[in-house]
């Protein structure tokens, strides 16, 4: 998808692992999965809202769009 | 969570009690018919076999040791197990079939009315059910219905054993949060199609019948001049109904992308 979701190279930044991100933004461990796999089709702004907050960053850093 | 499905549930079970009484009257409709002409001869019973709309039924009343039973499987228009007796049940040893619709040269049959002979009053049809009490040869009388009659049965037993199948299963995904899903769909789906195909079979059937029924009242009866008509029962409202129903699934298709959709929105 054009739409890439750098997730687990901001993770991997902050030092911090799936399960315990999920527990602190109030995500199923699947759905976070699912979004760090490209396999979602939205996310919602109240779910990106709380990525950026907990892992102290902007949207760019998490979302980026890759003309293919 | 669970409550809000109730009444999901309680369907689901209703409808499987349904099945299995209509898989009983299934079961009785065959082990009975063959036994009609030796109850009906030997006047320890009466029996039916007749025609409502397309929906075929029976009854047999008899006295077996003692005690009394009655049973009837109507799979009627509106109700599938609804038990009905024919109005006028006849005395024992006796066999009825119908619908008859009897027809004289001028389509009228009149009556003296009451209270002045001048004023007439006419029937424009004679229609109903027709009883051979105490036949000479039962057997003469069943055999050429039973085929059609069975056939007819089956028809519409199945149907409705399917069509409660399918709705059961719909109820219980929903019971268990599986709403619009690829199952649910070909259920829906299915459950049009048979509505369409039924009614389609309904009819051969049923025509079937009813064609048989009025060839041996013609054999057997003297009419005097009178003749019977015989109509193909038909009814397309539940042709309309699956085709509304092949419809809704196409919403439901709708409702299983949208889904599918929320469902992978994070």
């Amino acid at each position: 998808m054009p739409i890439q979701v750098n997730l687990d190279r901001v993770m991997a930044e902050r030092n911090i692992s799936l399960t315990e991100l999920a527990g602190r933004i109030d995500i199923t461990l699947a759905n976070l999965s699912i979004l760090k796999t490209n396999k979602a089709r939205a996310i919602r702004f109240s779910t990106l809202e709380a990525l950026c907050r907990e892992l102290k960053c902007q949207p760019a850093d998490i979302l980026e769009y890759t003309s293919r | 969570m669970k409550t809000k499905f109730t009444l999901l549930r309680y369907l689901a079970a209703l409808f499987r009690l349904t099945q299995v009484f209509i898989a009983i009257g299934l079961v009785g409709m065959v082990v009975f018919v063959p036994l009609y002409p030796g109850l009906v001869d030997s006047q320890r019973g009466s029996a039916g076999i007749f025609l409502e709309g397309d929906n075929p039924g029976f009854f047999v009343s008899g006295d077996s040791a003692g005690w009394t039973f009655l049973s009837s499987l109507n799979s009627g228009n509106s109700s599938p197990f609804r038990f009905v007796r024919p109005s006028g049940l006849p005395s024992y040893g006796s066999f009825s079939l119908g619908p008859v619709k009897l027809k004289n040269a001028t389509n009228q049959f009149s009556v003296n009315s009451i209270p002045t002979p001048d004023s007439g009053v006419t029937f424009n049809n004679l229609s109903g059910f027709m009883t051979f009490s105490h036949p000479k040869n039962t057997g003469a009388l069943v055999a050429p219905l039973t085929a059609p009659f069975v056939v007819s049965m089956l028809v519409n037993g199945l149907f409705l054993i399917a069509l409660l199948e399918c709705l059961q299963r719909v109820f219980r995904s929903v019971g268990e949060d599986e709403v619009f899903s690829e199952k649910n769909l070909r259920r829906v789906r299915m459950i049009g199609w048979l509505f369409v195909i039924s009614s389609v079979l309904r009819v051969i059937t049923g025509g079937w019948l009813m064609h048989r029924m009025t060839e041996l009242v013609r054999h057997a009866v003297p009419l005097n001049g009178m003749s019977i008509e015989s109509t193909i029962p038909g009814d397309i409202t539940p042709f309309l109904t699956g085709v509304v129903i092949l419809g809704l699934a196409e919403v439901f298709r709708q409702g299983l992308r949208l889904r599918e959709e929320n469902s992978l929105t994070i």
